[in-house]
């Protein structure tokens, strides 16, 4: 089993706590047990074509994850929203090279408060 | 009778609520971190739609099926096969039957759901028109804002799509047909006919009227949308707006607000709505009870009227008003003050 971290706003809209350990071996296998359990919320997280949806992140374990990373047990992953402000329009841009140290993500540009 | 406004912002949804139309009280934020561009509600099965956007969670249709108190999302459907992204869903709009339903998305296309919101499929005929390649965003994007369906004749509706027009199909959204004639566009190349930058269109069915606000001019058209007749050198103070209505009952009145153009796009000295009696014919400007000096702005989906009689009409602004009218525009009052930026104002009345 892993421990998966639900963000706030997908907490609110399906009645969702703040984590919930699934059976997982991939985060893509994690997002689909997510689904499952509360229909639809797959869709918030993926993209019409399969991927990550561009303003959100993975981490697991405090390391920046993509759907394929290989998940052992007891492993926590977390689905990052971006932080809102700054730039508007052009380049939108997130640093996916970082560490997530806590909760410290940096981006190389922002979106649109 | 109970009116019930809709309020979509960027910061979510309210539903302002009344049983006389003079006090209201405010539900919400509902849908919170969603920028809801429209909602609607369907009488026949007393479902409410929220057209919106998350920029982490991407486009949904939100619904409701009481009044706002618990929501159900879904985007199952909403995509393009040729991998053209839908980043937004702008409208939403009850179809010929309770559960059948039309949303307008951007990129610009329309997309229809059978099932009361759960899944959508694309209206493709509609992107294969030979006159796409023409298709141009406007500053709030290449969207499909409004979607008007005839009631008498199950094959016919209508679309808007800034900026491109207006078109319509007779065959159940299998064709569609481009429908600009008449309708001006300075920075468009000389008689090219798509490309029009619609800011709003309405359909009246009783008169078989169309009805639009445009980034140049406000316009009506008496057949079908063959033609169109320019309506707004008759007294209105700018030929630049974004929102409209028509009257419930009767089609010789129209609501716009007049916004200063080109650039400057508020309300010139002070809040007005603007109401013609006669189809266009004149036009005066509808001040009582609403504030000067204001510089305000009300976007494309920022008017509604409540269908009730008299005629209940709401206008909101991005700086967070809704004011309301309970007497089809003759004097005014704020219904809710102090919300964030509004998108979209839309009103029905409940048993």
């Amino acid at each position: 089993m892993i421990e998966v971290r639900i963000p706030t706003l997908l907490q609110q809209m399906y009645g969702a706590p703040p984590a919930i350990a699934v059976d997982a071996a991939t985060p893509l296998a994690a997002i689909a047990a997510l689904d499952q359990r509360w229909s639809g919320m797959g869709d918030r997280i993926l993209e019409p074509n399969g991927a990550l949806r561009p303003y959100l992140l993975l981490f697991v374990d405090g390391d920046y994850a993509t759907l394929s990373t290989p998940l052992h047990a007891g492993a926590q992953m977390r689905i990052v929203p971006s932080i809102a402000g700054g730039e508007h329009g052009s380049d939108i841009a997130v640093d996916r090279s970082g560490h997530m140290d806590g909760y410290r993500v940096s981006f190389a540009k922002t979106m649109q408060a | 009778m109970q009116a019930m406004v809709m309020v979509g912002t960027r910061k979510g949804a309210f539903l302002l609520l009344s049983d006389d139309r003079r006090s209201w009280e405010t539900r919400g934020i509902l849908l919170p971190g969603w920028e809801i561009m429209h909602m609607a509600y369907d009488g026949r099965d007393g479902t409410l739609y929220a057209a919106g956007f998350s920029w982490p969670l991407g486009a949904a249709v939100a619904r409701s099926k009481d009044l706002g108190e618990t929501w159900e999302y879904s985007s199952k459907g909403l995509a393009y096969e040729d991998g053209d992204k839908v980043t937004k869903v702008w409208h939403v709009e009850p179809g010929r039957r309770p559960g059948h339903l039309y949303a307008g998305v951007e990129q610009a296309g329309l997309f229809e759901s059978n099932d009361g919101g759960v899944t959508f499929s694309e209206v493709t005929g509609l992107r294969q028109v030979p006159t796409r390649s023409l298709w141009q965003p406007g500053n709030g994007g290449l969207c499909l804002h409004s979607i008007c369906v005839d009631p008498d004749n199950a094959q016919r509706m209508w679309v808007a799509i800034s900026a491109a027009g207006t078109y319509r199909t007779d065959d159940g959204g299998e064709t569609w047909k481009p429908l600009n004639k008449g309708v001006q566009g300075d920075f468009l190349p000389e008689g090219q006919e798509v490309g029009h930058c619609v800011h709003k269109l309405l359909y009246h069915p009783g008169q078989k009227l169309l009805f639009q606000q445009n980034h140049q001019g406000v316009y009506r058209s008496v057949d079908l949308g063959e033609t169109w007749e320019r309506l707004d050198g008759n007294g209105l103070p700018s030929s630049f707006g974004f929102p409209a209505a028509i009257h419930s009952r009767d089609p010789q009145t129209y609501y716009v607000v007049p916004l200063k153009a080109d650039m400057t796009r508020v309300t010139d000295g002070g809040m007005a709505v603007w109401r013609t009696r006669d189809g266009g014919q004149s036009w005066h400007a509808l001040r009582e009870g609403l504030p000067a000096p204001a510089h305000l702005v009300s976007l494309r989906e920022g008017m509604g009227v409540d269908g009730a009689n008299p005629l209940g009409i709401y206008v909101g602004t991005t700086t967070g008003q809704v004011f309301a009218s309970a007497n089809e525009g003759e004097s005014w009052s704020i219904a809710a003050d102090f919300l964030p930026n509004i998108l979209s104002v839309s009103a029905t009345t409940l048993p």
